[in-house]
């Protein structure tokens, strides 16, 4: 399946792409082989598989799989780049392993009995394709942004990683939950199958909407699934583009600004490097909590499939585009480009010719 | 023209250009806070019970029948949101935050 995070790979935000390099991260399918040392899988499971984590690292007892000291077999470049190296992870660039990813007939899963999950026979395949990181990953910054009962939760971005938020800070009983973007689609979408509410930020100034729907205090957790390609102003972009910083922070700096005093943002969306202009007196002075983390998948994936079992958490309207693996650089220009009101694209190795 | 002429040219028509953006970007938003009708809040620490049926603060008070004022339980135990509405023009949106922020 096609996620934003891949664009930054194919627009060159990362550059640690080589030649022959296979992408994709978020999968599921049926087990063909299992090597020696796998136990908890056999030939014909239905499964979904998270990022790559050993299970028995410091971090992974921490349940901080991606975090894993032992998966990312190119450790030094991501120690130069963040100072320490993460966890390994499928098709993400040499920075994150150099491993093949999904968008293949066969993938290889290192740890199978960590990162792969026994797909449940109520849970269709489809629906529990985004049990892999869409739904982790949004799970996990209301998780861990801390949403409680009676907070107010804006989360922006109304793509699969923003709406499975924004579902969980529903489930985890918030009392109001805003979902932030542009695109008139994706909005409706957000009010049918999620349950939040919607602003649009080309029409409406979204710090004073914020502040007065929460009575005044702004949001209690402030989630960012947007990532490092945000719809900016051309100063951002301009300063991109000269690699004068290497992302564009527009809703980080938005959610900082907009949420409470004491309040918590967590960033979602993928960033690579630096940024400008990020509000540090705002944050300081608010005494926020500002987290981050790619998705620790094998600590939701489990409660997801059940949820999704019990049809708390549904996912088939985010499929927009199922399509031929053969299809996939069509299916990524329509993912891109957001057209013919495209959420995520689904590529079937199987129907391939 | 001259390199130097031409420079200046290119320099107003650029920042002609953005002005015109920004204010076109500006224009598509509703105006955030001044639009009659909207609401403007406030929280306090105080429980609702205590609030509701007791005479508004008096920042509040002077603003009279220029606004509707509203009082909810806030969630999570954060004790009432007052949510003041301006009616029409007599009192502008700066009045109200600021009476709202002395009521607070």
């Amino acid at each position: 399946m096609t996620c934003g995070s891949d664009l930054h790979l194919l627009g060159g935000y990362i550059p640690f792409m080589e030649k022959g390099d296979v992408l994709g991260h978020e999968f599921a399918g049926e087990i063909v082989e299992v090597g020696p040392d796998v136990k908890a899988h056999r030939v014909g499971d239905r499964v979904v598989v998270s990022f790559i984590a050993c299970g028995k690292c410091h971090y992974c007892h921490r349940r901080e799989f991606s975090l894993c000291d032992n998966t990312n077999t190119n450790p030094a470049i991501t120690e130069s780049l963040w100072g320490h190296a993460v966890g390994g992870c499928f098709g993400y660039s040499h920075a994150l392993g150099g491993n093949a990813g999904s968008h293949a007939e066969y993938v290889r899963v290192p740890f199978a009995d960590i990162g792969a999950f026994t797909i449940p026979d109520a849970v269709s395949e489809e629906r529990a394709l985004f049990a892999s990181d869409s739904a982790s990953t949004g799970w996990m910054g209301a998780d861990l942004g801390g949403v409680r009962p009676g907070h107010v939760v804006a989360v922006w971005g109304a793509g699969a990683v923003g709406q499975m938020a924004a579902r969980a800070a529903i489930l985890l009983g918030a009392e109001r939950v805003v979902v932030i973007d542009r695109l008139d689609y994706r909005l409706r979408q957000v009010e049918k199958f999620v349950g939040a509410e919607t602003l649009d930020f080309e029409r409406t100034n979204i710090h004073e909407e914020l502040r007065e729907l929460s009575g005044g205090r702004g949001p209690d957790v402030c989630i960012e699934a947007v990532g490092m390609e945000a719809q900016s102003s051309p100063y951002d972009k301009v300063k991109q583009q000269l690699r004068l910083q290497t992302d564009r922070p527009t809703a980080v700096r938005e959610a900082v600004h907009a949420c409470a005093k004491g309040g918590s943002v967590f960033v979602l969306g993928v960033f690579a490097g630096f940024v400008d202009k990020f509000p540090l007196g705002a944050m300081m002075n608010k005494g926020l909590t500002v987290r981050g983390a790619q998705m620790h998948g094998q600590r939701y994936i489990p409660m997801l499939l059940d949820r999704m079992a019990r049809d708390e958490l549904t996912t088939e309207h985010l499929a927009t585009h199922t399509m031929p693996l053969t299809e996939a650089a069509e299916g990524y220009r329509l993912f891109k480009e957001k057209e013919d009101d495209c959420v995520r694209a689904v590529f079937l190795p199987s129907s391939s010719s | 023209m001259r390199p130097s002429t031409r420079a200046a040219v290119l320099l107003t028509a650029t920042a002609a250009t953005a002005v015109a953006a920004r204010r076109l970007v500006a224009a598509r938003k509703e105006p955030p806070a001044d639009r009659i009708g909207r609401t403007h809040a406030v929280t306090v620490e105080r429980p609702y019970d205590e609030l509701d049926g007791q005479e508004l603060p008096d920042p509040l008070r002077e603003l009279g029948d220029a606004v509707t004022v509203e009082l909810r339980e806030a969630p999570g135990d954060r004790g009432t949101e007052i949510h003041v509405r301006r009616v029409d023009d007599r009192v502008r949106a700066g009045d109200v935050r600021r009476a709202l922020r002395e009521a607070r």
